[in-house]
């Protein structure tokens, strides 16, 4: 083995390697901070660039460029509050509010640390459970993929902010919403409309990044101005060092959640979207003291960076070992292994063991040398913290779209972004928390697939007879009896921050929303009812829960605005607001007429000039030339975007 | 529930009237153009990865030696990137490498189906699926065919029972005289594989490719399963042998060998029809309606060529874990014909299996 570890080591160190590695770590860099690109656009891109490469190189370069995305990806978390990538959608519930106390270099600081700690660890994890990752990977099966998720989705306490029922109606939102599309083995798709689009369900990307990203840019352009509401200067203890000094104070719960990363990321199908999650749950439910989460908590942040790294090298042992990818990524690196004739299986721990441990080594060293690059640059990129929100808005909003773009290239992507958006602020609005619909959205499907085809696969008496099934049912009834108690003692706190998720705001409108929401599920009832038995049993569960929780929600609201609780405003800024919603909607009404570039860039010189009211005008020339040079190259030339072209000439 | 028509045909109708004003092109050269070449799935896994592999090699094929890029295109249950290549401009520079399911997609609602005959068919590629047994199964173990053929009934892994494959698998163990107890819903073939080897199914039909490179070396080589039989491409009397698959029967010299007699009658057709149309063209590389019967033949010409070339055969080889069986323009134009005119017997007994395993 020690033969192994060093003829891996001296596979990577061999020119020209190591300039594949430093190059794959930049562009990893660079995929995993704008948010919408990720780990599956770059490995689309540069795989036809390897298949006349050298395996090592070709590795070093693919692995080099995926390890380290979900370390940069923190930076859109942090700085934007919108997830740079799916595996990092917790990190923005403290770690924005820590750049916005100022905090942007402390938050980061602790990210990277964590980040590499969990990369590493997970590529020695990679190296260590090798030869026994058969027995640990077929350990679970389908009914305990179930109550994983299960358990995953009681985290909905953890992140539902000052209102339990709420956090449980934005979840069921979540869930109905991963009903759409074909069902687990029926031929019908659900709630599909006839639109082409929906039938293989709503894609998590235009959710993730219109519920966070585009109502984040919407608050911060309503601002006027910079991210951080503190100066520079005055921004005490939130250095880059106390970052550091946070992560190794927190050292156990970045240990912990390394480990849960590794064994998530062992189990095919399951990936780093739901991991942080679990990880963000978990640092909520074992911290003694939890009344800073959501409001700029460091271990809100540990807890998911130190997971998702871990992810990574965990995910490739199933691919490596067993030819099973768990994930779309790890189908493209599985496809990557046949092109350059290897076998994944045996033959890479037995004839390939030096290539499977150089890429180990190449986890490894990306990970630590993006953080150690983003270290170098943190001071400069937590800068964005300071500057104008007007100067950031546009931009970011240009990246969400080309990221749902990208994703699926048609124009219902763009739709649907913006109707999340809509819905994002509209939650923000009512004093709904918004993490508890993603956290249904994404482990909806996986309940539902792993419930129908375990029921399908075992009698009672297996499950019975599978300790490792009693003990997860075990683990979910504790936890929820443990969640219940923490949550309800949470909620009798009076949130004192009103930009924290689920904060109280208006009852009449947060009673509209549960009205509006009560109707949803009743038609989806309705809907529901004709179903094959398996197509309509889960939306029948969520749909009768979801009833009876709106029912609930909107009584309480409708009390508490008849008692006069709130003497706040409906909706802050509403002109402002729709003026924002309305240049948005314009850009996409319009991208059809007159292109998309163009209406593209229009938006940009349309925010700067009437929203923004930028000046030099030279500057919103510049501004828009560079976003059309942006288009231009990057999106069209380097990652061959198709843009829609103009049909009014 | 509202249906949004797809009006393909009205779409094609104005494509071939555009295409037919425009003057026609006596010679065909791609100079300094980029040909898109779009795949409807996801990228990595066989389908992405050919498309990937033909991009790298048609230009040189083409004249003007045009850049080819590989394009991803997945979604609406594949529809998404056929639809879209379906309405592209037909003046060669959008190609479609479709997973295009056309057996089965005569079922679909007709606002949802796509006349894959206007398409300028170019070729496509074949392939082959092996059904194999776990020796351990839910119902006893199995040592060998003759102990398969004993079980009173076997747990098949699929994906959805309007799926090809599973409703081939379903139709063999039929005429096998074995009761299928399907497990649908897994969400690839990988998806099954995995739940195969947690011991979730008992049996499972993939690719040629997956059990070269997988299965073989990973399962049957360390007695976790065995291998039974492939659905060869039908011929009078019978199914053509693969040489890739030297060693494994085809499905009519399984059910010969092991029931007596030769498989007949109308799950039998089904069988036939769906292994011909989905295995006989598993891949279609074809161009939109009214694409310039000049550029279409330039097109198909030098696919022709790359198929025979010995790089392209040899990186396709890596990925597909045997090597290619191309099908040529007029070879894809007949299958493609075959789908059309499905017989309704056929239709109604492939819509009987997917009611009978849809839950």
């Amino acid at each position: 083995m020690i033969d192994s570890i060093l003829a891996g080591f001296a596979l990577i160190v061999q020119w020209p390697t190591p300039l594949y590695l430093v190059g794959g770590v930049l562009l990893g860099i660079w995929l995993g901070a704008v948010p919408g690109l990720g780990g599956v656009t770059g490995l689309v891109l540069i795989l036809p660039f390897t298949f006349s490469m050298e395996p090592a190189q070709a590795f070093a370069l693919l692995l080099g460029m995926f390890a380290p995305i979900t370390t940069a990806d923190t930076l859109s978390s942090v700085l934007l509050g919108t997830p740079g990538t799916a595996g990092s959608q917790s990190t923005v519930l403290d770690g924005y509010p820590l750049a916005q106390k100022g905090h942007a270099e402390r938050a980061l600081g602790a990210a990277y640390t964590v980040s590499a700690f969990g990369g590493v660890f997970g590529g020695l994890m990679l190296l260590l459970f090798l030869p026994l990752a058969m027995p640990i990977i077929m350990m679970l099966g389908t009914p305990d993929f179930f109550l994983l998720a299960l358990l995953g989705l009681l985290m909905v306490g953890s992140v539902s902010g000052a209102s339990l029922a709420k956090g449980l109606g934005a979840a069921a939102i979540g869930l109905l919403r991963s009903q759409v599309g074909f069902p687990v083995s029926s031929p019908t798709p659900r709630y599909w409309f006839g639109e082409v689009s929906l039938m293989d369900g709503v894609p998590l990307v235009p959710v993730v990044l219109g519920l966070f990203g585009i109502a984040e840019m919407l608050r911060l352009s309503l601002r006027d101005s910079s991210i951080s509401s503190v100066p520079r200067g005055q921004a005490e203890g939130g250095g880059l060092l106390d970052g550091i000094k946070d992560a190794f104070r927190h050292r156990w719960l970045a240990l912990r959640c390394a480990l849960l990363g590794t064994y998530i990321g062992m189990l095919p199908g399951i990936g780093n979207a739901v991991a942080d999650w679990i990880a963000y749950g978990h640092a909520v439910q074992s911290a003694k003291d939890k009344s800073q989460f959501g409001k700029g908590d460091i271990r809100g942040v540990i807890a998911p960076e130190s997971t998702n790294n871990a992810v990574v090298g965990a995910a490739l042992i199933p691919t490596l070992v067993l030819g099973i990818p768990g994930t779309g990524a790890m189908a493209i690196l599985l496809g990557a292994l046949l092109i350059h004739g290897l076998t994944p299986g045996r033959m890479m721990m037995t004839e390939h063991l030096d290539l499977t441990v150089s890429m180990i080594w190449t986890i490894v060293n990306a990970n630590l040398l993006a953080a150690g690059l983003l270290m170098l640059w943190g001071r400069q990129f937590a800068r964005a913290a300071f500057i104008s929100g007007h100067l950031i808005v546009p931009a970011v909003l240009i990246f969400l779209f080309m990221g749902a773009w990208l994703f699926a290239a048609d124009l219902m992507s763009w739709y649907m972004l913006l109707g999340f958006g809509v819905v994002g602020w509209l939650m923000g609005q009512a004093g709904w928390p918004r993490p508890p619909l993603v956290l249904g959205f994404v482990l909806g499907k996986i309940m539902e697939q792993s419930a129908v085809l375990a029921i399908q696969s075992y009698d009672l008496p297996d499950f019975l007879s599978r300790p490792q099934t009693l003990l997860l049912a075990a683990c979910v009834i504790l936890f929820l009896i443990y969640a219940t108690w923490s949550a309800l003692r949470t909620a009798k706190a009076v949130s004192d921050n009103p930009a924290q998720e689920g904060a109280a705001r208006n009852p009449w409108l947060s009673a509209a929303f549960g009205a509006a929401m009560l109707a949803l599920f009743v038609w989806a009832l309705v809907q529901a009812l004709d179903w094959s038995l398996y197509a309509r049993t889960m939306p029948l569960i969520i749909t009768v829960s979801g009833i009876c929780i709106f029912a609930f929600t909107t009584v309480s609201d409708l009390r508490r605005a008849a008692a006069g609780a709130y003497q706040g405003p409906l909706i802050d800024a509403p002109w402002r607001t729709l003026v924002f919603f309305g240049l948005l909607l314009a850009m996409v009404l319009s991208a059809w007429w007159i292109g998309q570039m163009a209406a593209m860039v229009s938006f940009v010189l349309a925010y700067l000039l009437f929203i923004g009211r930028v000046r030099p005008l030279w500057a919103v020339a510049l501004y828009a030339l560079g976003t059309l040079a942006l288009l231009s190259f990057v999106y069209a030339d380097v990652l061959n975007v198709r843009f829609l072209r103009a049909h009014l000439w | 529930m509202q249906v949004v028509r797809f009006n393909l045909g009205a779409i094609a109708a104005s494509v071939m009237v555009c295409s037919l004003a425009a003057p026609a092109s006596a010679d065909v050269d791609f100079s300094g153009e980029t040909i898109e070449i779009v795949f409807n799935t996801g990228p990595g896994g066989a389908v992405g990865l050919s498309a990937q592999v033909a991009a790298q090699h048609l230009g040189r094929f083409v004249p003007g030696n045009p850049e080819v890029i590989a394009v991803p295109m997945p979604g609406g249950a594949l529809l998404r990137g056929i639809q879209y290549v379906y309405a592209s401009d037909p003046d060669g520079l959008t190609l479609g490498w479709l997973a295009w399911g056309g057996s089965t997609r005569v079922l679909d609602p007709e606002a949802l189906r796509v006349p894959f005959h206007e398409m300028g068919i170019l070729g496509g590629l074949a392939t082959q699926w092996v059904t194999h047994v776990r020796t351990e199964t839910s119902t006893g173990s199995v040592a060998s065919v003759e102990d398969f053929l004993a079980l009173p009934s076997i747990r098949s892994g699929g994906i959805a029972p309007n799926v090809s494959t599973d409703i081939r698998t379903a139709a063999s163990l039929e005429l096998l005289g074995i009761e299928n107890a399907y497990i649908g819903g897994h969400t690839g073939g990988s998806d099954v594989l995995a739940a195969m080897r947690r011991g979730e199914v008992d049996l499972r039909t993939g690719t040629v490719s997956n059990y070269l490179t997988t299965v073989v070396p990973e399962m049957v080589e360390t007695g976790e399963s065995l291998p039974l039989y492939y659905w060869g491409q039908p011929t009078e009397g019978g199914e053509v042998a693969s040489p890739a698959l030297d060693n494994l029967p085809t499905f009519y010299d399984f059910h010969v060998a092991q029931v007596g007699q030769a498989p007949v009658g109308p799950t039998y057709d089904l069988l036939r029809y769906l292994t011909r149309t989905s295995d006989g063209l598993a891949w279609l590389f074809a161009a939109p309606p009214g694409t310039p019967e000049e550029i279409q033949l330039t097109l198909a010409a030098a696919y022709a060529e790359m198929v025979e070339d010995p790089e392209y055969i040899d990186a396709i080889t890596r990925i597909l874990g045997t090597a290619p069986e191309p099908v040529l323009r007029d070879e894809a134009i007949a299958i493609v014909d075959e789908v059309r005119n499905v017989s309704p017997q056929i239709l109604e007994t492939m819509r009987a299996f997917i009611d009978r395993y849809a839950r």
